[in-house]
């Protein structure tokens, strides 16, 4: 089990920016698939590098087991911590072979298991990720697709108590970066291996992991399983980033917020009080759009501009005033563009909840998260 | 470790030494050593009239000496005449060459490029008494017709004699650097001067120069440096010439007797400051030429110059620059290995031709130390910057330690020190610091460690730098130590970049004479010393004989080490 | 683990090896001891059996520093191996200044690391009087001169330098003779003179041959022919011979000798009179490497078979026993010997020399 409370980290970097880490604490379950999502920049890559050891927070505490990696006057190595880790770029060793590559990790050990041992430890890990039979080959011969599972074998092949993966797929192309998700959801699931990762791809968050924490500017803004955040967003940003959602910003007021040049009947999130600017954040699933007005609550008119067939849906976007709603219609609902249309907002879908000021497509620009 | 594992225990704190501190640690040191203290001592020693640090008696009268004497002030100008001439010959053959190999359409490139680069092989002392050969004023090959014919004969004796033998030498230098920078020009702002209707003279002198003056300026300053830190050619043709500069200067004020160190020391800081202003100039004009950047680092295709009729003057050129830097030097000291006493070849000269040059030197005892001294230092001072400047750069590049910039400094620092001023102040050394290594190979290892340390400290650099660091990470993270980090993997992935800095400055080492005249002794004689010592006793024909053998190893050397490098860069 | 501890051991070793060791500089004394025994109990040949001996078991080994050129010196040096089998001498060869401050230079860098030196008078003297030499008196002291010596031992002449100024007959411009110094003076020399920058001597010895005003008006009128300035004599006299130049101050009489009767060159000299005679001189180091087989060597060079391997180089041996290859050398004018008295003004002269011929 990992526990990480009030973790802290700071760099300066040669333009003068300040890019931090601020208190931030979680807990991954063993055996759980725990994912740390966000923007470049948000702090997410500086997190997993302060479990692995490659940085070293200014304060905060880590504990592996319960014992203490890293806390106040006490910093255990990276070699010295029982993890598996693997890079964006993969940082395979391309002077070694395949075989090479995986052996290390169990030559450098502190007790070295014996020739014939390692041999039946790396050809154990190259199965467990189908490259069985490459051992010989010199690793900068394997495709993108295969180094990425030798950087995995390499990083299984101890048995570590916690697995660490920076953004494996981003260098995938998208085929491959879609096996390779449902690989890798199986090889945890069966080997049951405390998991880190880090992506900025909500789609990999929700389909990997058993908890996701989404951040944002270097703080956690919320916690929790893949179908929670995806319902009930905390915020705007956990509700852009999350999923796809049209943003309904207004004035709370009894029964919902004012906005559209009426009210929208909704829920309250806890704490929401009448007079304070509130948000309400709406799947395009969940909208109907219709070419008939059909007398429901939360009923608006609007202009289609955009009704793109995609094969299993109809992608609509329809101008309400000055709001530009994502929707989607049936595949075979006869529409056409500019023309006039009936948006509802299904009340049991809407929740509005304290508006954090963020909007989709409006990214100020960041540092990378790399950068140290 | 098992002995911590114990102490832990038992309850006892033991601190935590590691094997990078620890290296980390004595490599910081030894650089220290080797930089700092020698140019403290050289200061020292300038301020006193003493002849030990440790005997330290403060005097002005040195530095004194060196800026007021009469005679100082000729010095300083024939120094600066002396730099400029040949920085501008060396520019001005260089940037000729270059632009018709780089920019024009003269035929056969490939060979131009490789001849203009054959000079390099050759060193300083050999280069100067080929050339001692040809221009002697009574008995020069090129003077004796010139006075059958012309009545008047070129003296090499003289300011201009020194100039055109170092910017001859230099020459290759000049060509290195002004090609890279004509390779790299972006072709698409002479083109654009082309469409906006420019002939390519005008193209030239409004675009192309202009372009290509922050280069020009700094590429004469590296070459004004270099000239006046030479000592072979003010060695040898500027004393009996009479015509001192600064290196030069240095020496014989050693060898007056009774010999005065600490004016030697003062001479030697004058230089070093020079040399120091020179370079941090030079470092300011290049940062400045940002502004200008053509160099975009893709792959140009450089438009090329059509000749036209004047092709043939450019191919004469071009033939002439290789026989004057080529062909008649090695001719020369051909000629002269194989006769008995050097005289102008004539018919019965030439059916006199014997082996006996060389045969003294596959004899003298002599000889064959230096030989087996410069193989030997060459390699063992490869080896140990190579080793140094590796652990140093990844310190630089890798760690966040504090101080490190200084490091990097450090190992950059001794390309400023003259051969000859690194002599001078390890003298300085080890009469204050009882290590008695003065007159043996020691002596001479420290001091090419510390000339050669920022050749070892670029290529290092260089090669860490394009290394990712996560390959690093990576092996920290399936559980690898420092030491075994460095060795399984990144030193393995560094292995070109070491090895192409060892070939380099072993090469080089073998041409070493500034720091080695004033170190040597006879048990640690080495080559270049030897054909200097050698032309003392009068013997030009051994010296001849010795020239073209360092010549041809130079060569073999070259090639094969070459060779190795090259596969060994494949197979990584 | 262990790895490490024999890392860092290595590591700690390199070092410590690199040092070569730390000891202290000892002082060098400047009144070294006397260790010569008087030579009326042992004959030359007994005494040099004697430390042949010693000299074998100290490893047979000899670092001589010496002026003499590499030909001549493989004249000389091998009779002495020859003569004594499993001895081996090194030579370092430089020209009397060069030679001196490399001395001087170890010495100060705490190394002993020279046996016997050999070079001009003048500068062994300098040697002796900074205390890097010991006084030793040879058993063939006797057979010498008093101007070959020094009666304390502090040193003795392997052989005499004349210092003549050399001619090559075919580059002397028509109608021109040169029997004394001031001949040199003649306009039609102009730029065909060299001289030897190192020869302050000669102008130390012109002053007391010509006195004082003398001695300076030749001095400065040679330097209005604007002449060469050549370092080391041997080279000087090789660029005579190939017609370098037409004249030169000063030359060793032998090397013109070897250059007119050996490689029969145009080669003539100046029939000075007094015949400008300079001493090369020898002394023992104070703490030489090789005692035995220092003294050995020593003992040797001024033997009679010393002196005359010597003498087969065409060099005037110092002994009064060995007779000279190349008599007509000397035999047309009076010897002026050049004594440690002429170095008393040394820096003065040398400082006018240096002036007047522009040496800076």
């Amino acid at each position: 089990m990992l526990q990480v409370e009030g973790l802290r980290k700071t760099f300066t970097t040669d333009r003068g920016g300040v890019r931090a880490v601020e208190d931030i604490s979680f807990t991954v379950d063993d055996g759980r698939f725990f994912t740390l999502l966000g923007p470049s920049g948000c702090g997410k890559t500086t997190t997993l590098r302060c479990v692995a050891g490659l940085e070293r927070p200014e304060a905060g505490t880590i504990r592996l087991d319960d014992a203490v990696v890293s806390g106040p006057g006490h910093f255990t190595p990276t070699y010295a911590r029982d993890i598996g880790m693997v890079f964006q770029s993969y940082a395979i060793w391309p002077h070694m072979t395949v075989f090479e590559n995986v052996a290390f990790p169990l030559r450098v050990s502190e007790h070295p298991p014996s020739k014939a041992e390692t041999q039946r430890m790396v050809e154990g890990a190259l199965a467990l990720v189908g490259l069985e039979g490459l051992e010989e080959r010199p690793a900068p011969q394997l495709s993108g697709g295969q180094q990425q599972r030798l950087a995995l074998a390499r990083a299984l092949v101890r048995r570590p108590k916690i697995l660490l993966l920076d953004e494996p797929l981003s260098n995938l192309d998208a085929k491959l970066r879609e096996r390779m998700r449902i690989e890798l959801r199986q090889l945890q699931r069966r080997l049951g291996i405390t998991t880190i990762y880090v992506t900025h791809d909500q789609g990999e968050a929700l389909f990997l992991s058993h908890r996701i924490a989404v951040m944002q500017a270097g703080k956690i803004v919320q916690e929790g399983a893949p179908r929670d955040l995806y319902r009930a967003p905390a915020s705007g940003f956990v509700a852009d980033f999350v999923g796809e959602a049209t943003f309904l910003p207004g004035v709370v007021t009894a029964g919902g917020i004012r906005a559209l040049g009426g009210v929208v009947t909704c829920a309250l999130a806890d704490g929401l009080a009448s007079g304070e600017k509130g948000l309400l954040v709406l799947r395009p699933e969940n909208i109907v759009v219709r070419a008939q007005p059909a007398g429901v609550p939360n009923e608006f008119a609007g202009t289609l501009r955009v009704a793109a067939f995609l094969g299993d849906r109809l992608d609509c976007v329809v101008e309400i005033g000055d709001l530009l709603v994502r929707a989607r219609a049936h595949p075979t609902t006869q529409l056409r563009r500019d023309q006039k249309v009936w948006v509802e907002f299904p009340i049991e879908h809407c929740t509005a909840i304290p508006d954090d000021g963020w909007r989709p497509r409006a990214l100020a620009r960041t540092f990378d998260d790399e950068e140290s | 470790m098992a002995a911590t594992t114990v102490a832990r225990r038992a309850g006892i704190r033991l601190p935590a030494w590691r094997a990078d501190i620890l290296i980390v640690g004595a490599a910081a040191l030894l650089l220290g050593y080797l930089t700092i203290v020698p140019l403290a001592m050289l200061l020292l020693g300038s301020l006193s009239s003493g002849s030990s640090a440790l005997d330290f008696r403060f005097t002005l009268q040195n530095f004194q000496r060196v800026l007021t004497d009469q005679a100082s002030l000729e010095l300083l100008a024939n120094s600066v005449m002396y730099g400029f001439g040949s920085a501008l010959l060396a520019f001005a053959i260089g940037t000729g060459v270059a632009w018709a190999v780089e920019r024009s359409d003269v035929p056969g490139r490939s060979i131009w490029y490789g001849l203009a680069l054959v000079p390099l092989i050759v060193p300083g002392i050999v280069h100067t008494i080929a050339w001692l050969f040809l221009l002697s004023p009574e008995i020069g090959w090129i003077n004796t017709p010139l006075k059958a014919l012309f009545g008047f004969s070129l003296s090499v004796y003289s300011l201009p004699g020194m100039i055109w033998i170092e910017g001859l030498h230099t020459a290759p230098l000049a060509f290195v650097l002004m090609s890279a920078a004509f390779r790299t020009m972006d072709p698409s702002l002479e083109e654009a001067a082309a469409t906006s209707r420019a002939d390519p003279w005008k193209t030239f002198r409004r675009i192309t120069l202009p372009l290509l003056l922050p280069t020009a300026a700094s590429v004469l300053l590296i070459l004004f440096v270099r000239a006046i830190e030479g000592f072979e050619v003010p060695a040898i043709i500027g004393l009996p010439g009479r015509i001192y500069v600064y290196t030069s200067r240095i020496y014989t004020s050693l060898n007056q007797y009774p010999p005065n160190f600490g004016l030697s020391a003062a001479y030697g800081a004058i230089l070093l400051f020079i040399s120091v202003g020179g370079l941090l100039i030079h470092n300011r004009v290049t940062r400045g030429s940002e502004r200008y950047a053509t160099v975009t680092g893709k792959a140009y295709r450089p438009r090329r110059v059509e000749l036209g009729r004047l092709r043939v003057i450019a191919i004469g050129a071009l033939v002439s620059y290789a026989i004057v830097a080529i062909a008649l030097p090695l001719l020369v000291l051909l000629y002269a290995s194989f006769v008995r006493i050097y005289t102008v070849p004539s018919l019965e000269t030439l059916g006199e031709l014997t082996l006996r040059n060389y045969t003294f030197i596959a004899t003298d005892e002599l000889t064959r130390r230096a030989l087996g001294n410069s193989l030997l230092l060459g390699a063992a001072s490869a080896t140990v910057v190579v080793a140094l400047t590796a652990v140093i750069a990844w310190v630089t590049i890798r760690t966040r330690l504090p101080g490190r910039g200084v490091l990097d400094f450090l190992a950059f620092v001794p390309i400023t020190i003259p051969g000859i001023v690194l002599g001078i102040s390890l003298l300085w050394v080890y009469f204050t610091i009882p290590i008695r290594i003065y007159g043996t190979l020691w002596i001479l290892l420290v001091a090419y460690v510390t000339r050669y340390l920022p050749y070892g400290i670029r290529s290092a650099s260089g090669g860490i730098v394009q290394i990712h660091r996560e390959l690093e990470e990576a092996a920290a993270a399936a559980g690898a130590r420092w030491w075994p980090t460095f060795t399984q993997v990144l030193l393995p992935l560094l292995r070109p970049a070491l090895i192409g800095a060892w070939v380099y400055i072993f090469i080089i080492s073998l041409r070493e004479l500034g720091s080695s005249i004033l170190l040597y002794s006879a048990d640690s004689v080495v080559l270049a010393v030897r054909i200097f010592d050698l032309r003392d006793s009068g013997n030009y024909t051994t010296i001849a004989a010795l020239s073209v053998f360092l010549i041809v190893l130079l060569v073999i050397l070259v090639a094969i080490l070459q060779r190795l490098g090259g596969r060994t860069v494949r197979e990584a | 683990m262990e790895r490490k501890l024999a890392t860092t051991l290595a590591v700690l070793g390199l070092l410590v090896a690199a040092c070569g060791g730390t000891t202290p500089v000892a002082q060098p004394s400047p009144t070294a001891t006397a260790t010569a025994k008087p030579t009326t109990t042992e004959s030359a040949d007994q005494v040099m059996a004697r430390l042949y001996e010693a000299a074998k078991a100290e490893g047979g080994q000899v670092a001589f520093y010496s002026s003499t050129n590499t030909d001549d010196a493989k004249k000389i040096l091998p009779e002495f191996e020859k003569k004594f089998p499993g001895m081996k001498v090194t030579h370092t060869r430089k020209s009397g200044e060069a030679l001196v401050q490399q001395l001087v230079t170890e010495k100060k860098a705490g190394q002993d690391l020279y046996d016997v030196v050999e070079t001009n008078l003048f500068e062994v003297a300098f040697v002796v009087e900074q205390g890097y030499t010991q006084k030793y008196v040879t058993a063939s002291a006797g057979d010498f001169p008093a101007d070959a010596r020094a009666t304390d031992g502090s040193w003795i002449a392997a052989r005499f330098n004349n210092d003549l100024p050399g001619i090559n007959t075919t580059k002397l411009p028509a109608g021109v003779t040169i029997k004394t110094w001031k001949d040199l003076c003649n306009p039609a020399l102009s730029g065909k003179i060299a001289v030897e920058q190192g020869d302050v001597v000669v102008y130390s010895a012109l002053r007391k041959i010509l006195g004082d005003a003398e001695a300076q008006n030749v001095l400065k009128c040679i330097a209005a022919n604007k002449p060469s300035l050549r370092s080391g004599h041997t080279d000087m006299a090789n660029l005579l011979a190939a017609g370098e130049f037409a004249v030169t101050l000063s030359s060793n009489g032998h090397r013109l000798a070897q250059l007119k009767y050996e490689e029969n060159k145009p080669i003539d000299w100046a029939k000075t009179d007094p015949i400008i005679t300079d001493v090369q001189a020898m002394a023992l180091s104070n703490k030489p490497k090789n005692p035995n087989g220092g003294k050995l060597l020593l003992e040797w060079l001024v033997s009679p078979d010393g002196q005359k391997a010597i003498a087969s180089t065409g060099r005037v041996p110092a002994s009064g026993k060995v007779p000279a290859k190349y008599p007509d050398l000397y035999n047309f004018g009076k010897l002026f010997f050049v004594n440690d008295a002429l170095r008393a003004d040394f820096t003065k002269d040398a400082d006018f020399w240096r002036a007047t011929l522009g040496i800076k």
